[in-house]
């Protein structure tokens, strides 16, 4: 009986594990890229004159270098970025300190030790910050995090989003997960 | 921050302090759609969702589903759907009740075109073929079941259609012309253009005509009165404008012109009507410190030149609405979401020919909606109304009024309640559990405004009655969603209890009836007033199951079963109205449907059952006049081909009503069958 109880109670014990541990990002596909651009278009109050679309990457992570180049190459394809009125850019982690006319950002995988950065980054130069890693918007460091399998997911972190004076449409809120 | 501007949100709607029904016209659908990669609606609580997050169990008919359903007109494509009744008492007429529940002048489903409703509170109506749209310019057509009063106000008690429209300027232009050929002399056209006036403003225009022969109909004693042929001629303008300030400001305006012959469902009763509406709206939103805020106003005219009833003779009808509403949509915290409305309506109805003068209700209404997430996956909303609704009379000429213009000067109120919680258990179940309690306003024909000499039911004298009050409707439902990713389909199954508490009955439809207290006062002429059935009212039990994997190619596949039952709540008091209800609509319906898509072609076979019902058929007694007959089971089928041998034209070859039974009912739908051209530019 009380065997019975302790399996139960391990049972359990993994399956809320499996509910709580974050999961790792993983790499961005072509409908999270294709989300992220719909995303943009809610800001309210997007900087005027801004019309480059950073790729965020670590060169030193293999994973890194290779989801920012699907992420640029979803970016140029017009059946993405349609209008083209979004110009991407690749942008080592290294210099985003340095880069400027910037409307969104978006992180490529593997970036988990440097999202502090990105949150700051965002904050000072009030710049939207998207990424497939929903627990980078959970944890407050990105200011949206997208995921499109198996139900496309779009997680707002309100406190990113108001440090970096970003304002959603309100219709957009209403139907999105804030945090 | 945050925290100001929800104390600022939440003190504003303290002063609102209202109701709702909203500004669809002024919401992004196709861009919402593109990111969520689904419909989305505002229909089922008043706020932007999507559609696998509303707490209610709706159905969504996109353009793709009107592409493929091979149909020439709405309640076509709605009674493929479960738990959806469709009477069609002639070509070109439909009466379309959802949750088993069909009653006469008193239709208890709400339907709203872009939010504005449709359905005619003075008469207990929707005329179907009035509306002024076309299937091609729809963007969705969204059903939600069981009662909505608490966000829709009286009479949304069984359900709500919303049409929503393509949007001029947002969505891709909608310019097509569309003729139609078939059977019956049917002769159809309709086309829509579609132009940018200016970087912020698109506006589309679309006008249609429709005609076809009525073979058939009702057989009537009066063979002297020759058959309506259903005729159709509509024009439309919606315009979408982009403001500096954000906000979007949405205007339609329609001239509709329908002539045809209407059958109240589960009776003998015809109307032969050319029915004139003539409408204008205007939706205003924009985003502001608290929160999204809308308004919206609209009239509506109903006119109608020649009426014809057996029972009433010759008639002419008017009627005007005018309704307006503001609302206020904000989120205070990333788990709450409130909505709060005001909403005003004031109606005028006249029939020339009753005497009994003009009637006239004005509604003040006030709402408020709250979402509740408590998990990620786990969200409740609550939503409540308030609505007050003042009747009045003047100008009543009729000999022998049992009532004077002091007895119509009271007021209807009720509130309205709706409370739902939805669980996304995983990625591919969803359960849902809701409570309402909605309101059933009598209609204004019921109030007073049907006052008349009838000399073939004994020279008696029918009357409304302005003492009806609304009648609650109490519905408890749960429902749960399977997604089978196996065969990329979507299963749902839905189980529900409501119980209506008080029953109108109408003497005019039940034939003469004892005297009614209302009428014993010194009245002079045989008289009968409208009351209320004796008991304590009608259950409905049913359950809806469907399956469905929609795909453009390939194979295609659905099917959908209902089981509703109706029954007296107290059998042994139940009288006159019972028989008429019970068993009017099938209690076993099932729809299936198949189809392949390849290339250039696609191909679609409909198969619809329902179980024995009522109809309206011959008798001899002794000489031949219409009666309600019970009518055996019904099997038809609809197939429909439809080819694009370029991008900018397609042919399409349907057929509807294919297979029928054949017994003594002269008002079974007859087949049809039609070949449609459609040129986009």
């Amino acid at each position: 009986m009380g065997r019975a109880i302790k399996d139960r109670v391990t049972r359990l014990t993994i399956v809320l594990a499996c509910l709580l541990v974050p999961v790792w990002g993983g790499a961005t596909t072509l409908k999270d890229v294709k989300i992220g651009i719909h995303v943009i278009e809610f800001v309210t109050n997007a900087p005027s004159g801004r019309s480059g679309i950073g790729i965020v990457y670590d060169p030193r992570v293999k994973e890194s270098s290779e989801d920012a180049q699907l992420i640029l190459e979803s970016l140029s394809s017009s059946s993405i970025n349609s209008a083209q009125t979004l110009k991407p850019v690749l942008i080592d982690i290294r210099d985003l300190e340095a880069s400027t006319n910037l409307r969104a950002v978006m992180v490529a995988d593997r970036m988990k030790p440097h999202y502090d950065t990105l949150a700051e980054y965002g904050r000072r130069t009030r710049t939207l910050v998207l990424s497939s890693d929903l627990d980078c918007a959970r944890a407050g460091k990105c200011t949206v995090g997208i995921a499109s399998n198996p139900r496309v997911e779009v997680i707002v972190s309100s406190q990113q989003a108001q440090a970096s004076g970003i304002q959603f449409s309100e219709a957009f809120r209403m139907m999105v997960t804030e945090y | 921050m945050l925290r100001s501007r929800s104390l600022r949100a939440l003190a504003l709607s303290s002063c609102l302090a209202g109701s709702g029904a909203w500004a669809q016209q002024t919401l992004d659908y196709g861009r919402f759609e593109g990111l969520f990669d689904e419909p989305v609606t505002m229909s089922a609580t008043g706020k932007p969702e999507r559609v696998s997050d509303t707490p209610v169990t709706m159905d969504i008919i996109t353009q793709d589903d009107i592409k493929r359903s091979g149909a020439r007109d709405i309640p076509t494509l709605l009674k493929r759907l479960p738990g959806i009744d469709v009477y069609q008492g002639s070509p070109g007429t439909s009466e379309v009740s959802m949750g088993g529940f069909i009653q006469v002048f008193g239709a208890r489903v709400m339907v709203l075109l872009n939010g504005r409703q449709i359905y005619l509170g003075s008469f207990g109506a929707v005329f179907w073929s009035s509306l002024p749209v076309e299937l091609h310019e729809i963007r969705q057509i969204e059903v939600i079941r069981g009662p909505q009063s608490a966000l829709y106000g009286f009479n949304a008690v069984d359900g709500v259609i919303n049409i929503v429209t393509f949007d001029p300027l947002q969505d891709a232009p909608v310019t097509e012309a569309t003729a139609r050929i078939g059977n019956d002399a049917r002769r159809d056209a309709a086309g829509s253009i579609t132009a940018q006036l200016a970087p912020d403003i698109g506006l589309r225009v679309t006008a249609s005509g429709d005609h076809a022969h009525d073979e058939g109909g009702i057989a009537m004693p009066l063979s002297s009165v020759p058959w309506t042929n259903p005729d159709r001629e509509t024009l439309s303008m919606t315009l979408s404008a982009l403001l500096p300030d954000g906000g979007r400001i949405g205007v339609e305006a329609s001239h509709s012109d329908i002539s045809e012959r209407s059958v109240v469902a589960g009776t003998t009763q015809f109307f032969d009507a050319r029915i004139k509406t003539d409408a204008i709206k205007a939706d205003y939103a924009v985003d502001t410190f608290i929160g999204r805020v809308g308004a919206n106003a609209s009239y509506t005219l109903y006119d109608s030149p020649e009426a014809f009833n057996e029972s009433l003779g010759d008639f002419r009808l008017h009627d005007h609405t005018a309704a307006g509403e503001v609302y206020d949509l904000f989120k205070p915290d990333p788990n709450d979401s409130i909505r709060v409305a005001l909403e005003g309506r004031y109606e005028t109805m006249n029939v020339v020919n009753f005497s009994s003068g003009t009637l006239s209700g004005g509604l003040v209404a006030g709402s408020a909606s709250w979402e509740h997430q408590f998990l990620p996956g786990l969200s409740m909303v609550n939503a409540v109304r308030y609505d007050r609704f003042q009747l009045g009379r003047s100008s009543a000429n009729l000999p022998g009024d049992i009532y004077t213009d002091k007895d119509f000067d009271r007021s209807l109120q009720g509130t309205s309640v709706n409370s739902s919680l939805i669980w996304r258990a995983d990625d591919d179940d969803t359960l849902r559990a809701s409570f309402a309690r909605g309101l059933s306003l009598p209609s204004l024909l019921d109030l007073g405004q049907l006052a008349l000499f009838m000399p073939q039911y004994g020279g008696n004298y029918f009357y409304g009655n302005p003492n009806l009050n609304p009648s609650a409707v109490y519905e408890e439902r749960v429902g749960w969603d399977h997604k089978i990713d196996e065969v990329d389909a979507l299963a749902r199954v839905s189980v529900y209890h409501e119980q209506t508490m008080q029953i109108i009955s109408t003497p005019t439809l039940t034939g003469p009836t004892p005297p009614s207290p209302a009428c014993a006062a010194g009245n002079p002429y045989a008289c009968t007033a409208v009351g209320y059935e004796p008991g304590t009212g009608i259950v409905v039990n049913g359950i809806q199951v469907q399956i469905d994997h929609k795909s453009r190619d390939g194979l295609a596949w659905g099917a959908n079963y209902s089981w509703e039952t109706l029954h007296p709540h107290t059998p042994e008091t139940a009288s006159a109205m019972v028989p008429l209800l019970q068993g009017s609509l099938p209690v076993n319906k099932v729809n299936a449907t198949i189809g392949y898509g390849w290339g250039d072609w696609a191909a679609d076979v409909r198969l619809f059952y329902s179980s024995k019902t009522k109809g309206i058929g011959l008798i001899s007694n002794p000489y031949p006049e219409s009666a309600i007959l019970d009518t055996k089971d019904v099997l038809i089928l609809s197939p429909h081909v439809t080819w694009s041998p370029i991008e900018d034209l397609s042919f399409d070859l349907s057929a509807d009503n294919l297979w029928p039974y054949q017994d003594n009912l002269v008002q079974r739908n007859t087949p049809t069958y039609f070949l449609a051209v459609t040129a986009r530019y």
